[in-house]
């Protein structure tokens, strides 16, 4: 009789050690999750920025254009071709308070890139758990996907 | 911002920490530093002390850190006290406040990473453990690219690259020596002149080739190390020529780049930055290097500097012997330094660290309105590979 009661306790606890630890990755999926919208929604605002910036040189003006019209479906193109064009152009010929202004947009869209691409990464990575796929953790919510964008070479500095 | 290792010790990431709050102080931001210190330590009034620190065997080397229930209690305390915007963390992998702080955040984060180690069983083993507080870092820095490679290898994530900041107006505005600039040529070298991979032996075969013909040439050396090991190594031709000041503090260093005609940054290998390089910079003083990569990053390509093959005693004493016969040459060098070194210095390094900030507040879930959370989940479903 005691054997038997000892291993029901020991059941018990081990049953709510499993539970906790699968509410605990669950907490834990939702904060990425949103970790991840918010992140999207920073680097949408930095890749818009940098359209603007761009357009408000009158130089690039179609990639510029096509890049704050872009359906989300092909957005990495629209924003690589901005990209390149925008790596081709002269700096010296510019205006110097806007090729400020477009450096600073283009080092935005970086960081916002990384950061975003963190949040993607850690979000997969708690996905690929068995515990979590069994468990259908995620539930209805679609996989993340990396941001991928050519980044200029010459960063500032070092 | 949160420092994990002891200010009674005074090393890069404390420089760091203290160098970048003086900063964004300037730049008009309200900072306030937590660190492991004791209390009436003398400290910058925005600095709370969070506590004895242990001397922990870490990393390599002895790191003063800050844990256990006084140190938890500390940081609580200090979280509560100030309504911040955003926590910036220093190493939060080191076992100290800054993980603590982590793990008690609930505020967007940065995390500069420092540690260039590239193989650390601690960080290896501590990876699962430290993975979920770890899911709480919005942005992340690194100061240097090797820095970086440990973030994406060891600890997965990506990293914004901003160097170390530098105190440009010590070494632009220092006074020389007494006696300094003198004539007949001096030549400096700044380091542990007795670690062979910091070159010195090379140094002193290009400089054996150089005394020969000049009589008054001087080695001016800064830096840790056996003087008399050093002078044997020299030889008799050469010994008469050297003057060591050893180990002399960050004023003392300025004072002497100011002083000699010419740096000799001699390194074979095993460079990751080069911050004696951006300060010999920042004095103004010409700077002759090996040709590393880190090296020729700091030097912008050669032209804020030149660039020598390493380990090549004859290329190094031709270039120097140049260099010392051509005071056009040396003022066309400082002048090129010193607008190199801008690019380090603390205001200019502490608004690209401001840009990491707002991207990082950008990203803040809580900004998001609970409404708004479905249109941009349904953006980011569409988004491509």
């Amino acid at each position: 009789m005691r054997g038997s009661g000892v291993l029901l306790v020991a059941g018990l606890a081990g049953t709510a050690v499993g539970v906790l630890g699968v509410v605990r990755a669950a907490v834990r999926l939702d904060r990425l999750h949103v970790r991840t919208d918010a992140a999207w929604a920073a680097l949408d605002d930095a890749l818009g920025r940098r359209a603007h910036a761009v357009r408000a040189l009158d130089a690039c003006l179609t990639a510029a254009e096509a890049a704050l019209r872009a359906e989300p479906v092909i957005r990495e193109d629209v924003e690589n071709e901005l990209g390149r064009a925008i790596a081709v152009l002269d700096r010296a010929d510019l205006d110097p308070a806007c090729a400020a202004r477009l450096a600073d947009a283009e080092q935005r869209v970086m960081i916002a890139r990384r950061v975003y691409n963190d949040a993607v990464r850690d979000t997969l990575a708690l996905r690929s758990r068995r515990m979590v796929r069994w468990l259908r953790l995620a539930g209805t919510a679609a996989l993340p996907q990396y941001f991928e964008i050519a980044e200029p070479q010459d960063g500032a500095g070092a | 911002m949160v420092c994990p290792y002891s200010l009674a010790a005074r090393g890069g990431v404390q420089a760091h920490v203290l160098g970048l709050a003086q900063g964004l102080r300037d730049l008009g931001h309200q900072v306030q530093v937590l660190a492991p210190a004791v209390a009436g330590a003398a400290l910058p009034e925005f600095v709370t002390a969070a506590g004895r620190a242990v001397r922990v065997p870490y990393n390599g080397s002895v790191a003063q850190l800050a844990f256990g229930p006084v140190a938890v209690t500390r940081v609580r305390r200090w979280l509560r006290a100030h309504d911040f915007d955003l926590l910036h963390l220093h190493e939060p992998t080191a076992p100290s406040v800054s993980l603590i702080a982590l793990a008690l955040a609930d505020l967007p984060v940065v995390a500069t990473f420092h540690m260039a180690t590239t193989r650390s069983w601690a960080l290896a083993a501590a990876h699962g453990l430290l993975q979920p507080p770890m899911e709480k870092i919005t942005a992340r820095i690194a100061v240097s690219p090797l820095a970086r490679r440990v973030q994406v290898e060891y600890l997965g994530g990506d990293a914004v690259e901003i160097p170390n900041g530098l105190d440009v107006a010590l070494f632009a505005t220092a006074s020389p020596l007494p006696g300094y600039p003198r004539r007949g040529g001096t030549v400096g070298f700044v380091g542990r002149f007795d670690e062979p991979r910091k070159g010195m032996p090379v140094l002193l075969a290009a400089l054996r080739t150089l005394a020969r013909t000049r009589p008054e040439l001087q080695l001016l050396v800064v830096g840790h190390g056996d003087t008399a090991t050093l002078r044997r190594a020299a030889g008799p031709a050469l010994t008469s020529r050297i003057r060591v000041l050893g180990a002399v503090g960050e004023q003392g260093k300025a004072a002497m780049l100011r002083s000699v005609d010419v740096l000799g940054v001699p390194a074979t290998g095993g460079e990751s930055f080069g911050v004696v390089l951006t300060e010999a910079l920042a004095a103004g003083t010409p700077v002759v290097a090996s040709d590393l990569d880190a090296f020729r990053r700091v030097l912008d390509g050669g032209r804020a500097g030149v660039l020598v093959s390493p380990a090549a005693p004859t290329a190094l004493a031709g270039v120097l012997g140049d260099l010392l016969d051509d005071p056009a040459r040396r003022a066309e060098l400082a002048t090129a330094g010193r607008r190199r070194a801008a690019i380090w210095d603390w205001p200019v390094i502490a608004r690209r660290v401001l840009q990491v900030y707002e991207t990082a507040i950008a990203a803040d879930p809580r900004r998001l309105a609970p409404g708004s959370a479905v249109p941009i989940r349904s953006l980011l479903t569409r988004t491509p590979r």
